[in-house]
C-alpha cells in the first residue's frame, strides 16, 4: 500500500472514535506544551548565562591570568614582574595559536592603587595589532592593548589612549572624551615617551568601530573598538621598550578568542585557556612577585561554574521532560491498542483480501504519528501565543540571575528543532512500548475474525 | 486449476484433536462453477479457507496455477490473495463509512495502485453489477442485495482468477439470493473459477459441480446437468441418513 492510502486509513480509524482520539491528542498536547516551555526556559537560561558571562568579561575576551603562582593552583595568581624578553615570549606563545586567539592585550598594574613602580613601554604589534601598550607618565594608569581580529574590528580596551585633542592629558581616555566619538569617527592615538616633557613616540589615526563597556566607572573610559586593518605590522613583538626600568608588572593578559563551541565559554574554550595558561606559566616565569593578587576574577572560575550550572539545569529539564513523556506514553499506547481491537473486523477483512501484516502495522503507526504531530503543532503554537504570560511569571525570578539581557525568557517553540524533537521523541517512545503488541496484533488469525463476521 | 492433494487439516492435539479435513483430494478446473456443500462441521469452510490461501493444510499440498500455496510465507500468501482471489462474504463486510467506490477499490488500494487507475477499474466493476447510481453512496445506505453486489464488485475488481463465495445468499431474501447466484454464474461463464460454499442446495444445484463433504471427507461429487440447474425448488429436499443428498427420481 502507498503512504497516502495508509495515512487515509489511519485517519479513518481515528475518526471512528472521535472522543477517544481527541482525549489522546489533548494528553499529548499538554505533554508537548510543558516540554516546549521547559525547553524554552532551559534555552533562555543558557542564552542568558552566555550573555552575562560575555557582559562580565567583555565580549569574548578572556583573562589569562599569568603571574607568579605561589599557590600551585591556576586560579591563585599574583601579579608578575617580567622582562621585555619574557613579555616577548608570552606574545610568541599567544601569537602562535591556531587562529583561536584574535586579540592579545596586557594589563599592567591596578589603576586604583597608587604608588606603583613605573612600568615600561612595551609595544606589541603585528599585522593586526591595533595599538600597543602605551606608557604612562605621571600616574598609575593601566592600559590594555589588543591584537587584531578577523572581522574588521576587535576589542581594544583603550584606557590609555590619548585622543590628540585632549592636549597633554595622556592618561585615561575617560568617558567624557569617549562620548565625543561615534562609530565611524577617526580617533588619533598617541604614545608619548616617559618623563616630564613627553615627546610623541608614536601616533596613529584609526576609525572607531564600536564601543564596549568594560568597567562601570564614571571616571574611567571604556573600550573603544578600532578598525585593526589600519595596521600593517607583521607579528606581535616587543618593539619599543622605553622605560626607566627593565622590568614590567603585568597584571593580566587578555586574549580575545573565538569561542569554539556554542556556549561561548564552554568546556572547549575553558580547556584551551587552561592549556595556554599552562604553556605561558611553564615558558615564562616572572622574575618576582609583587605580592598582590589579581584583582579580577579568573574567568575560568566563572566559566566552570557557568558550565556546571548549565549542565545541571539541562539535566533537570531533560529528566522532568522524560518523566512527563513516559507518563503520557501509557495513555497513547493504550489508545492504539483499543483502536486496533475496535477495528479488528476491518483489519481482518483487509487481511483476507490481501493486506500484509506490515501494512496493518503501518496503519496503526500512522494513527500514532497523526495524533502526535497534530498535538505537538497545536501545543507549540499555544506556547508561542502564551509567551508573554509565561515570561511575566518567570522573568522576575530569572532577572535576579540574568540581568545582562532585557528579555531573559525566550519561548523557543518556533525553533523547529524543539517541536520536531519532541514529536520524534513521543513517537519513538510510543512505538517502543507498543512494538510487541502491534506485531502480535498484525498477525491476527484472519479466519477467526471472518468467522466472527459471518 | 486448483489441486488439493491429500490435504488434511487438524485443529488441536491429543484428545481435543479435530480433523476438519481428512485426506481430501480435489481438482477444480479453470472456469468451473463449483459448490462445496455439507452440514455444519463437515469441513466446507475449512476447505474454502485452504483454497483461498487463508490457511495452510496440516498435511498435503495445494497447487494453484502451478504455485504451491503450502510452501508460501504469510506475506506471499497475502500477495497471492490480493492478486488471484476474490472474496464474497455472507455478511458482505463492507466498510460502512466508505463509499461504494472506495469499498470496491479496496483490493486495488491494498495493491498500491494509483488512485486514478483504481477508481477507473472500480467504476467498471460497479457498472458490471449495475450499481452506477450508487457509486458515491456510503455503504451503510445500501440494501442487503445492493451490499452483496458491491461485495461481488469488490471481489472481481482486480480481475482474480478465483472467486470464493462463502454463503453469499445467507443474509439475503430469495429474490436477491437468486440474483446473486445468477451473477456468480455470469462470472463463471466469463472464464473465472467460482467456488461457492453453501448449505443451500438450491444454490448448489445451479453450479457445474457439487462436492459434498461429510466429517472432513468428500462424500460425493455430483455433476449438475443443465436440466438440474434449471430444476425447480421442489426437486431436492435434504440429505439422506448416510449424509448423501436426496435426489428425486428424475435426478
Amino acid at each position: 500500500m502507498n503512504l497516502f492510502s495508509i495515512l487515509r486509513l489511519s485517519f479513518h480509524n481515528l475518526w471512528q472514535n472521535k472522543l477517544r482520539t481527541l482525549l489522546t491528542i489533548i494528553v499529548l498536547m499538554v505533554v508537548s506544551f510543558v516540554v516546549v516551555l521547559l525547553a524554552g526556559v532551559g534555552y533562555s537560561f543558557y542564552r542568558s548565562l552566555n550573555a552575562n558571562v560575555s557582559y562580565l568579561f567583555g565580549s569574548e575576551t578572556s583573562y589569562i591570568s599569568v603571574g607568579y603562582d605561589v599557590s600551585g593552583g591556576e586560579h591563585s595568581v599574583y601579579e608578575g614582574v617580567f622582562t621585555p624578553e619574557q613579555v616577548q615570549s608570552i606574545l610568541d606563545i599567544l601569537d602562535n595559536d591556531d587562529g583561536y586567539i584574535t586579540g592579545i592585550g596586557f594589563m599592567q598594574e591596578d589603576p586604583y592603587q597608587g604608588g606603583f613602580r613605573p612600568y615600561s613601554n612595551v609595544y606589541a604589534s603585528d599585522e593586526n595589532t591595533q595599538f600597543g601598550l602605551f606608557p604612562y607618565y605621571g600616574k598609575s594608569n593601566p592600559f590594555v592593548g589588543a591584537k587584531g581580529y578577523e572581522d574588521g574590528g576587535y576589542l581594544a580596551a583603550g584606557r590609555m589612549w590619548n585622543a590628540s585633542d585632549t592636549g597633554s592629558d595622556n592618561c585615561w581616555l575617560d568617558k567624557s572624551v569617549m562620548n565625543r566619538y561615534a562609530v565611524g569617527d577617526s580617533i588619533t592615538l598617541t604614545r608619548r615617551s616617559y618623563g616630564e616633557n613627553p615627546a610623541v613616540v608614536w601616533q596613529g589615526t584609526f576609525t572607531v568601530a564600536g564601543f564596549l563597556d568594560m568597567h562601570s566607572s564614571d571616571n574611567y573610559m571604556n573600550a573603544c573598538v578600532i578598525d585593526y586593518k589600519q595596521f600593517n605590522d607583521e607579528k606581535a613583538q616587543v618593539v619599543d621598550w622605553n622605560s626607566n626600568s627593565d622590568k614590567m608588572v603585568i597584571k593580566r593578559i587578555y586574549a580575545k578568542m573565538v569561542p569554539q563551541d556554542g556556549f561561548s565559554y564552554g568546556i572547549k574554550t575553558q580547556n584551551y585557556i587552561k592549556s595556554l595558561v599552562k604553556k605561558i606559566d611553564k615558558a615564562v616565569v616572572p622574575t618576582e612577585s609583587t605580592g598582590k593578587m589579581a584583582t579580577h576574577c579568573d574567568i575560568l572560575d566563572h566559566m566552570t561554574l557557568a558550565t556546571i550550572l548549565s549542565l545541571v539545569l539541562i539535566a533537570l529539564i531533560v529528566l522532568i521532560s522524560l518523566i512527563i513523556i513516559l507518563l503520557s506514553i501509557g495513555c497513547v499506547a493504550n489508545t492504539i491498542k483499543i483502536s486496533a481491537e475496535q477495528n479488528r473486523r476491518f483489519f481482518g477483512v483487509m487481511k483476507a483480501i490481501g493486506m500484509k501484516n506490515k501494512s496493518l502495522r503501518h496503519i496503526l503507526i500512522g494513527q500514532i504519528i497523526i495524533m502526535t504531530v497534530l498535538a505537538v503543532a497545536i501545543a507549540s503554537l499555544a506556547a508561542y501565543f502564551m509567551m508573554g504570560t509565561v515570561r511575566s511569571l518567570l522573568s522576575s525570578g530569572m532577572a535576579l540571575f540574568f540581568s545582562a539581557i532585557e528579555e531573559p525568557i525566550v519561548i523557543c517553540s518556533l525553533n523547529p528543532v524543539i517541536p520536531v524533537g519532541i514529536a520524534l521523541l513521543l513517537i519513538g517512545f510510543v512505538l517502543l512500548f507498543t512494538r510487541t503488541s502491534l506485531r502480535e496484533f498484525s498477525k491476527m488469525d484472519v479466519i477467526s475474525v471472518i468467522n466472527e463476521v459471518n | 486449476m486448483i489441486e488439493l492433494k491429500n490435504v488434511s487439516k487438524v485443529f488441536g492435539s491429543g484428545e481435543s484433536e479435530v480433523r476438519a479435513l481428512d485426506d481430501v483430494s480435489l481438482t477444480i478446473e479453470d472456469g468451473t462453477f463449483i459448490a462445496i456443500v455439507g452440514k455444519s462441521g463437515s469441513g466446507k469452510s475449512t476447505m474454502m479457507n485452504l483454497i483461498g490461501a487463508l490457511d495452510k493444510p496440516t498435511q498435503g499440498e495445494i497447487i494453484a496455477d502451478g504455485q504451491n500455496l503450502t510452501s508460501m510465507k504469510d506475506d506471499e500468501l497475502a500477495e497471492y490473495r490480493n492478486k488471484h482471489i476474490g472474496y464474497i462474504f455472507q455478511s458482505f463486510y463492507l466498510e460502512p463509512t466508505f463509499s461504494v467506490l472506495e469499498n470496491v477499490a479496496m483490493p486495488l488500494t491494498i495493491a498500491g495502485m494509483k488512485k486514478a487507475e483504481r477508481e477507473e477499474l472500480a467504476r467498471k466493476a460497479i457498472a458490471q453489477l449495475g450499481l452506477e447510481e450508487k457509486t458515491d453512496k456510503k455503504a451503510s445506505e445500501l440494501s442487503g442485495g445492493q451490499k452483496q453486489r458491491v461485495s461481488i464488485a469488490r471481489a472481481i475488481v482486480h480481475d482474480p482468477e478465483i472467486i470464493l463465495a462463502d454463503e453469499p445468499t445467507g443474509n439475503l431474501d430469495s429474490q436477491n439470493g437468486v440474483e446473486v447466484i445468477r451473477l456468480l454464474q455470469g462470472i463463471a461463464d466469463s472464464g473465472k473459477t467460482v467456488v461457492l460454499v453453501t448449505h443451500n442446495i438450491e444454490d448448489a444445484r445451479k453450479t457445474d459441480r457439487m462436492v459434498v463433504l461429510k466429517d472432513g471427507k468428500i462424500q460425493q461429487t455430483i455433476t449438475n446437468s443443465e436440466e438440474d440447474k434449471k430444476r425447480s425448488l421442489d426437486a431436492f429436499s435434504d440429505y439422506d441418513e448416510s449424509g448423501k443428498l436426496k435426489v428425486n427420481k428424475e435426478g
